[in-house]
C-alpha cells in the first residue's frame, strides 16, 4: 500500500522546468533513495513533499490525505536538513524536544521521548552541551533524531551526510539502516552518491534532469538500467553498440547472444564484472588492447579498448595471469542474456 | 610592508588617532579646571563646574527632553527597522541591497539640506514643529543603521534553521517568537544603543525641527553663544560618556557570535 504518492508532480521557475511531471509512489516502509547528479531537481522534489517549495501542478498524498496546499508545520512529515538546521541557541535536548513543545505534549511524556531519542542517536552524553559545541557527525545524530521524535509518516533526509568525511559516511550510513530496521519507517533521502543510494536503500529512484528516469531496487538499477544515463551514472558501464534481431545479437567474434530489450540498433550494457579475457584455446566475443593494469587490492583492474574506440574495464581476480599493456587480448561476456538499452544519443 | 614604509605608516596612524582624541581629551580635562574660561594654564583640579552644572537654569528639561527623544527614537527604529529587515530577508540580495542604499540615503546626505527638507516638509504638511518631527528626523538615519545591523544577522542565519521549526510544527509566528527573536535579539538591542548614541548627539536636524525648547546639544549650543562657561565641557564629558558606552555596548551587541 502506497504510503506516499506524486502524482503528476510537477515544478516550473519562469519557462523553466525544475522537475518534469513527475509520478513517484513510496510503500510504508521503504528507504528510497532519489539519486541524481547535482541540479538534476532532486531536492526540489523533496522540499516539495516537505512542503517548503509550492508545487506547480499536481498532488501529493501522504498516507490518504492530500497535502499539496498544506505548509510543512501541518504536514505528516518531517525532515533532516542540509547543514541540519539545527537552533544554535539551544542544547542538545532542547532541539529534540523542540517539536513535542510545540505540539504541546505534556512535560513527562517530553521528557521521556527525548531520553529514548538521546539514547536512539547516541547522544547521552551530550545532551546538555550546546549544538554548536558538537562534531558534524554528533550534530547530524541530532538533527536526525529531532525529526524522528514526532514519528513521521515519512522522514525526508536532504542529503543527509553530504558535509560529512568519508570515515564517518560510512558510519553514519551502517547506523541510519539500523535505525531505519529499528524503528521501521518511512525515509525518502535525497543524494548525489550512487554508492550511498545503493548501501542504504531499498529502492532508488534516479532522477536526470529534472525527470525519473528508474525507480527499481539498487540490484536491478545496476543490472537492468532503463536507458543509457542510469547506465553510466550507476557504477561503471561501457554502453557496446549492437543491432539487435529477435531478440538475439551477433557479437563481434561470432557467438550469437541473447538479449533483452527491442529489436534494432541497441547498446549492450558492460559492468567491469561482465567482462573476462578469454581462456586459451576457447573463442574470444571481442577483441581488445590491453591499455592499462591497475591492481585495486582485492582485484586487477584491466582498461580496455575495442577497435572502434570504445572503452570497456574488467575486472579480474588477483592470481588470474594478467596481460601486460599493450597486448592485445580476447574477452569474453557472459553466457547469460546480456541487458540492452537504447543507443546514447 | 616593512622597513620604513611600516614606520611611516605607523607613525602616521599614531598622530591621527592623537589628533581626533585630543580635542575630547581636552575637553574632559578642563571640566576639572579651577580656571573660569576653557583654556590654559591648568590651575589645579576642581570641581566647581560640576557643581554650577547642577544650578544650570533649563538644563534639568533639555535633558528630560534629550532622553525622551533618544529613547523614544531608538525604541521606534529598533522595532522599524527589525520589521524592515526582516522584510527585506525575503528578497533576493540584489534587490534587497538596492532597497538598503536608497533607505540609507539619509546617512550620506548633508545633514544640512535634511533639515532644511524636513523644515519646509514639517510647514507644507501642517505637521508643525515640536518634539514629534525631532523624532521623526532622528528615525530618518536611525532606522537604515537598524536595517543594516540587523539584515546582516539575519542574512548570516542559515535558512534550514527556520524551515526546521516549521517543519516540527511551528506556525509562523512561532517560529518568530522561538527561533528568529532569540537570534537577533542581541543584534537588535545593540543597534538600538547605537541608535540612541546617535540620536543623542544629533545637533543640526534637532535644532531645525524642535521649534521651541531644547534638548542637550541644542542647550550646549546656546550657552556656547551666550557664555563659553566650562560648564559646556562638563556637559560634554557627560555626553561623551553616554555615547561611548552606549557605542560600545552596542558594537559589542552586533557582532556576530556563533
Amino acid at each position: 500500500m502506497a504510503l506516499l504518492i506524486l502524482d503528476k508532480l510537477q515544478k516550473t521557475y519562469g519557462q523553466t522546468a525544475a522537475v518534469h511531471p513527475t509520478d513517484l509512489s513510496v510503500d510504508a516502509g521503504d528507504f528510497l533513495a532519489v539519486l541524481g547528479p547535482s541540479g538534476c531537481g532532486k531536492t526540489t522534489l523533496l522540499r516539495m513533499i516537505g512542503g517548503f517549495v509550492a508545487p506547480t501542478a499536481v498532488r501529493i498524498h501522504v498516507g490518504g490525505q492530500d497535502v499539496t496546499g498544506l505548509p510543512p508545520e501541518r504536514r505528516p512529515t518531517n525532515m533532516v536538513f542540509q547543514g541540519y538546521g539545527l537552533f544554535p541557541h539551544m542544547s542538545v535536548r532542547q532541539n529534540i524536544a523542540y517539536g513535542p513543545k510545540v505540539a504541546g505534549w505534556p512535560a513527562a511524556q517530553i521528557a521521556s521521548a527525548v531520553d529514548d531519542m538521546l539514547a536512539l542517536g547516541q547522544l547521552e552524553k551530550f545532551a546538555d552541551r550546546p549544538v554548536t559545541d558538537l562534531s558534524g557527525g554528533q550534530r547530524q545524530r541530532v538533527a536526525l533524531v529531532r525529526a524522528l521524535i514526532l514519528k513521521p509518516q515519512v522522514l525526508l533526509l536532504d542529503e543527509p551526510l553530504g558535509a560529512l568525511d568519508a570515515a564517518l559516511r560510512a558510519s553514519l550510513q551502517d547506523e541510519l539502516r539500523q535505525i531505519h530496521r529499528q524503528i521501521g519507517g518511512t525515509f525518502v533521502f535525497v543524494t548525489h552518491d550512487q554508492q550511498e543510494a545503493m548501501a542504504m536503500a531499498n529502492r532508488v529512484a534516479v532522477m536526470n534532469d529534472g525527470r525519473i528516469a528508474q525507480v527499481d531496487s539498487p540490484q536491478t538499477i545496476y543490472g537492468q538500467p532503463a536507458d543509457p544515463f542510469v547506465a553510466t551514472f550507476i557504477g561503471e558501464a561501457a554502453l557496446l553498440p549492437v543491432t539487435v534481431r529477435q531478440g538475439r545479437v551477433r557479437l563481434p567474434g561470432g557467438r550469437e547472444a541473447v538479449v533483452s530489450g527491442a529489436d534494432g540498433p541497441r547498446a549492450v550494457v558492460l559492468r567491469p564484472g561482465d567482462v573476462a579475457p578469454a581462456p586459451a584455446e576457447s573463442p574470444a566475443d571481442l577483441t581488445v588492447n590491453v591499455t592499462d593494469s591497475v591492481f585495486q587490492g582485492g582485484y586487477n583492474r584491466l582498461s580496455l579498448r575495442t577497435a572502434d574506440g570504445l572503452l570497456l574495464r574488467a575486472d579480474v581476480a588477483v592470481g588470474v595471469p594478467l596481460p601486460a599493456p599493450g597486448e592485445s587480448i580476447g574477452i569474453v561476456l557472459p553466457a547469460r542474456p546480456l541487458h540492452t538499452v537504447k543507443l546514447p544519443s | 610592508m616593512t622597513g620604513w614604509p611600516m614606520r611611516l605608516a605607523r607613525i602616521l596612524t599614531v598622530a591621527s588617532v592623537i589628533l581626533l582624541v585630543a580635542p575630547l581629551v581636552l575637553l574632559i580635562v578642563f571640566a576639572f579646571t579651577d580656571r573660569g574660561l576653557a583654556n590654559f594654564p591648568f590651575e589645579g583640579p576642581s570641581l566647581r563646574w560640576w557643581r554650577a552644572l547642577l544650578e544650570e537654569p533649563g538644563l534639568g528639561r533639555a535633558v528630560r527632553t534629550s532622553l525622551t527623544v533618544s529613547l523614544t527614537a531608538s525604541v521606534l527604529a529598533g522595532v522599524v527597522g527589525t520589521l524592515a529587515a526582516i522584510g527585506l530577508a525575503r528578497l533576493s540580495a540584489r534587490k534587497a541591497g538596492i532597497v538598503i542604499a536608497v533607505l540609507a540615503l539619509p546617512i550620506v546626505l548633508p545633514p544640512l539640506l535634511q533639515a532644511v527638507a524636513l523644515l519646509a516638509g514639517a510647514s507644507a504638511s501642517g505637521f508643525g514643529l515640536g518634539l514629534h518631527t525631532v523624532i521623526g528626523a532622528h528615525l530618518l538615519f536611525t532606522v537604515p543603521f537598524v536595517i543594516i545591523v540587523v539584515h546582516g544577522r539575519l542574512s548570516g542565519i542559515d535558512p534550514a534553521i527556520e524551515e526546521a521549526a516549521r517543519d516540527l510544527g511551528a506556525g509562523p509566528v512561532r517560529v518568530f517568537r522561538t527561533v528568529t527573536m532569540p537570534l537577533i535579539g542581541p543584534s537588535v538591542v545593540g543597534a538600538m544603543l547605537i541608535a540612541f548614541a546617535l540620536s543623542i548627539d544629533d545637533y543640526v536636524l534637532t535644532s531645525f525641527t524642535i521649534g521651541g525648547g531644547n534638548t542637550l546639544t541644542t542647550f550646549v549650543w546656546g550657552m556656547m553663544r551666550t557664555s563659553a562657561s566650562p560648564v559646556v565641557n562638563a556637559i560634554g564629558t557627560i555626553l561623551i560618556v553616554v555615547t561611548m558606552t552606549a557605542a560600545a555596548l552596542g558594537l559589542r551587541m552586533t557582532r556576530y557570535r556563533g
